[in-house]
């Protein structure tokens, strides 16, 4: 299997199988434009935007699922679950919120869907069923809204709530 | 912008970066917008109207995403519904960044006061304006000439072209027999009036009009998907106008031989289908309905999502040759327990569900009772001897309780059956003594517990007792004493407690109001501050939810379900008839 050498901000190179690197549309995209063929083993890609264990994290996640079915259509009309993590990515993840934060960071910098789509569930799962102030609270979030206009917002968005 | 410094972290797992750090790393997350609305989009639209309300970032991304990749609706809810659209109307003109991409219209009453106006477009000008109307819901109870009405007509007359969805739960028969006159759409239109719609969701009473069906499948040349239970009296037309493939939700329940032909066909399309109720009793067909099901599963294992099916017929499915149905994730069960008490085992316990059903998070059940002679014909003598399974992936068990006042064989069957459920939802209960004991005691490791629409008729006490494990003298001796000497009292339970759960965090509570608040105690409340100072004070990482339905009578009596001695310990919900709950 062809290999290339990823390399991370911090310096550490991990040779890849280029079909897993690929999984990564931001390295797809770069192998393309470089021209780099199959066999240029020697061929280094720098990733400035990542560290070396979160970049391991990513390679682990991309091994793990590089047989994996493209997937589905989506369906603006059907609401989306964040109850079907597959047991291995729920492990995988098992990790504290600086970590998920910064996969999170790097499956966008490197474009991996199903990554980002992920761990963006798990942290959607995180939101789930909480008040504004509690989300708040989670994340540290100031509320820059005047009393006015949060009552303003509720009002509007009345309108919408299913009863 | 804040800009996140880069830090080494030591492993891949654990950090031990600052606080600083740590809010300095999601506040720069959130503020990539791309990325906050790939959290979003993953919400549902009640979550999403919470998070506008978050800050003037969130409000702008999770509107944002509301109007682009969620279905989200303006209600009209008043029997004066022409004027709540005018409301709307309103609101959205003045505000540039509502969420709402679509309207749900309850036309209920013809006797109603209606909104004045000369003509349509000054009474509704954003709405038949700049308003580009991407979803439409319509529940259309009563015939009746309002403007409302007029501005329906208008929308499918002139701004269709913007539809993408429509969803009809009802339509007054006239109307639905000729929609293309009643609008005012032009013959030479009528082939394609909804030439943009992608979604169109029925639910049967709607099919039932074969003439509203043919109309509106003429007028989606791009329908791909088609929801609400679509049963044998329609798939003709349906499939008449080859438009089988767009068929998601599907009962096949084959009872009449004539029918079968119009499955088979439908069959042999290799429907792709995302819920399935399949219902069936044994006769000498069997074999043919059974071909046909295998066939339709085969087709939808890699989509079906949601499978209804009763506790007997779930044995002709484990015999059949079909590959895992790796999609499914909820499972309805007509779970009837005179099977089971007939046969002397847990006949679920033969189903070999982690292959049939490896990925299954959610297992509903509800009493189906099965014509007495069939049992014997579905399992096979052999059956009993045959391993026990369970299901390894199921977190969340719903049980709808009026068809089952006595929980004990219900619990017993079950925690064998699911012993990895963590999430347990009781609806309609009976019986909340008896099912809140045995909730203490099935799933150790339970992390949410909810309750709705509890109708207990037999609840006159309070449930005290049960939450705090104790004898209902000794609650009545503790609901004496002053709320500060309460909290210093170290509950000591002498049967199983709420306080049992470890790992609980969540416990959501509805009980209806039965109008029988008149009582005499003013201290006589469903849960006192007993429970609240001796159970929810001691498990700071539960949190409570109550929905409150406490009288609004002008009586002034004091009202059982009037919960407010709770609220240091629990939030409170304002219940209207729908579940108040999201999980």
């Amino acid at each position: 299997m062809p290999v290339v050498r990823l390399q991370s901000v911090d310096g550490e190179v991990f040779p890849v199988d280029v079909e897993i690197a690929r999984m990564s549309f931001a390295i797809r995209n770069m192998l393309d434009d470089l021209g780099v063929q199959d066999n240029d083993a020697e061929e280094v890609i720098p990733l400035p935007n990542v560290t070396g264990p979160i970049l391991r994290k990513v390679i682990e996640w991309c091994t793990h699922h590089k047989d994996d079915p493209p997937p589905p259509e989506e369906d603006d009309t059907r609401e989306k679950r964040t109850d079907d993590i597959p047991a291995w990515d729920q492990e995988f993840l098992r990790v504290d919120q600086a970590v998920l934060f910064d996969i999170i960071l790097a499956a966008n910098y490197l474009d991996i869907k199903g990554l980002l789509d992920v761990t963006c569930k798990t942290v959607a799962n995180m939101i789930k069923g909480k008040t504004p102030e509690e989300i708040r609270k989670l994340f540290n979030i100031k509320n820059d809204f005047t009393p006015a206009e949060e009552e303003q917002i509720r009002k509007e968005n009345e309108w919408c709530e299913e009863k | 912008m804040e800009v996140y410094k880069k830090r080494r972290i030591d492993t891949p797992t654990e950090t031990t970066i600052s606080e600083a750090d740590l809010d300095s790393l999601v506040c720069y997350t959130f503020s990539i917008d791309l990325v906050l609305k790939e959290i979003l989009k993953q919400l549902p639209v009640k979550d999403l109207l919470t998070c506008s309300l978050v800050s003037k970032n969130w409000n702008y991304s999770s509107r944002s995403v509301l109007r682009e990749n969620k279905r989200c609706l303006a209600y009209t809810r008043r029997y004066d519904w022409c004027q709540d659209l005018r409301s709307i109307d309103r609101i959205m003109a003045q505000s540039q960044n509502l969420p709402i991409n679509g309207l749900s219209l309850s036309i209920k009453t013809s006797d109603h006061d209606c909104i004045a106006y000369s003509n349509l477009t000054e009474a509704f000008p954003f709405l038949l304006g700049a308003f580009k109307i991407k979803y439409l819901e319509i529940n259309w109870v009563d015939l009746m000439e309002c403007p409302g009405v007029e501005f329906l007509k208008t929308v499918f007359r002139s701004r269709a072209f913007y539809l993408k969805g429509l969803e009809i739960f009802k339509i007054p028969c006239p109307i639905a027999m000729n929609i293309t006159d009643f609008c005012g759409i032009e013959p030479e239109r009528k082939l394609s009036w909804l030439p943009n719609v992608t979604t169109l969701e029925l639910p049967y009473s709607v099919h039932a009009c074969k003439y509203f069906l043919d109309d509106l499948l003429q007028a989606t040349p791009k329908l791909k998907n088609l929801h609400g239970s679509i049963a044998f009296e329609t798939l003709d037309v349906i499939q008449r106008q080859k438009r089988g493939n767009a068929i998601k939700d599907f009962d096949y329940c084959p009872a009449d031989d004539a029918q079968i032909p119009h499955c088979l066909a439908f069959a042999e399309n290799h429907p792709k289908l995302r819920r399935l109720n399949f219902s069936a009793y044994l006769d000498e067909k069997m074999n043919l309905y059974l071909r046909i099901l295998e066939m339709i599963l085969d087709s939808s294992s890699d989509s079906l999502e949601e499978l209804d099916i009763s506790h007997w017929n779930l044995f002709l499915l484990n015999k059949l040759e079909i590959p895992p149905l790796k999609t499914v994730y909820i499972l309805r069960l007509g779970y009837c327990q005179a099977i089971d008490a007939q046969e002397g085992y847990s006949t679920l316990r033969k189903i070999n569900w982690d292959r049939l059903f490896p990925n299954l998070q959610v297992l509903e059940i509800f009493d189906e009772e099965v014509r007495e002679e069939g049992v014997k014909m579905y399992i096979d003598a052999d059956l009993m001897d045959s391993p026990d399974f369970w299901s390894s992936s199921v977190e969340k068990f719903i049980i709808l309780a009026s068809s089952y006042p006595r929980p004990e064989p219900i619990f017993e069957c079950f925690s064998q059956l699911l012993p990895n459920v963590k999430n347990v939802q009781i609806l309609s209960c009976p019986n909340i003594n008896s099912y809140l004991s045995l909730m203490w005691t099935t799933w150790k490791d339970i992390e949410c517990i909810t309750f709705y629409n509890t109708n207990d008729t037999e609840l006159n006490g309070s449930l005290d007792a049960v939450f705090c494990g104790i004898e209902e003298d000794m609650a009545e001796e503790l609901r004496k004493v002053h709320l500060k000497t309460l909290e210093l009292i170290q509950l000591k339970p002498t049967r199983p407690s709420m306080l049992d759960l470890k790992k609980l965090k969540r416990f959501q509570l509805d009980i209806l109001h039965r109008k029988t608040c008149d009582n005499t105690d003013k201290n006589n409340f469903i849960l006192s501050k007993v429970t609240g100072a001796l159970v929810f004070r001691n498990m700071p990482q539960v949190r409570v939810d109550i929905a409150r339905m406490d009288c609004k009578s002008s009586w002034n009596v004091p009202c059982r379900f009037k919960l407010d001695h709770l609220s240091p310990y629990a939030r409170f919900f304002f219940a209207t008839g729908w579940c108040p709950f999201t999980n």
